[in-house]
């Protein structure tokens, strides 16, 4: 299974760093990085606040994929 | 912080015993303790201060802080955990095996209580786990 994510597109469009992203959600930087490049998942209560930050619901930030 | 202050407490508890280990490695012969000894504060040491320019730092203190709840590194501990645990127990048994062939009984038996007691930790915890989740 693949999750992909809007992370970086949404954070951009916000015209905020990582860095702004890492601290409003509680997180490093480097995790925000992981995030992005698809080499982490979050766990459902990371999910969540991203979401809430993002004002959008989880399935319009992941998208889960079956290989 | 509690989490912080524990930590200060812990470390300065490991150079007191490294300290420790340094007078009495200095009284014999044994460069082996004495080295220990030095190595064990040296790590210590550079572990306070590391905590004392944290807990001065409002900043550092903040990142801190996130990093004691981050979840990523909390994963990658446990990975790394799974992983040491793992190599461990291969090369216990393989020090077991070279020991018996160099008729080096005695140790091997010691070393086969430790990975043992070691596997023994472990279905334990898994059990208590796997029914508190």
């Amino acid at each position: 299974m693949i999750v992909r994510n809007k992370l970086e597109e949404l954070r951009k469009e916000r015209g905020i760093t990582q860095e702004e992203l890492a601290e409003a959600l509680e997180v490093s930087r480097q995790t925000i990085s992981s995030l992005e490049k698809g080499r982490y998942n979050p766990s459902i209560i990371l999910a969540f606040k991203i979401a809430r930050y993002f004002g959008k619901s989880i399935e319009e930030i992941f998208i889960y994929e079956e290989e | 912080m509690r989490v912080l202050r524990k930590r200060i407490i812990w470390s300065t508890l490991v150079a007191v015993a490294g300290i420790i280990l340094l007078f009495v490695g200095k009284g014999g012969e044994n460069s082996f303790v004495r080295g220990l000894g030095a190595g064990i504060t040296a790590a210590a040491i550079a572990k306070l201060i590391q905590y004392y320019r944290i807990a001065r730092n409002p900043k550092l203190l903040k990142k801190f802080a996130i990093e004691q709840k981050e979840e990523r590194l909390i994963a990658l501990a446990e990975k790394s955990g799974r992983f040491t645990f793992l190599l461990t127990v291969v090369a216990e048994f393989v020090g077991i095996v070279v020991l018996i062939l160099l008729d080096r009984t005695e140790v091997a038996t010691v070393i086969s209580f430790v990975a043992a007691l070691q596997s023994l930790v472990y279905l334990i915890s898994y059990y208590y786990l796997s029914k508190k989740y």
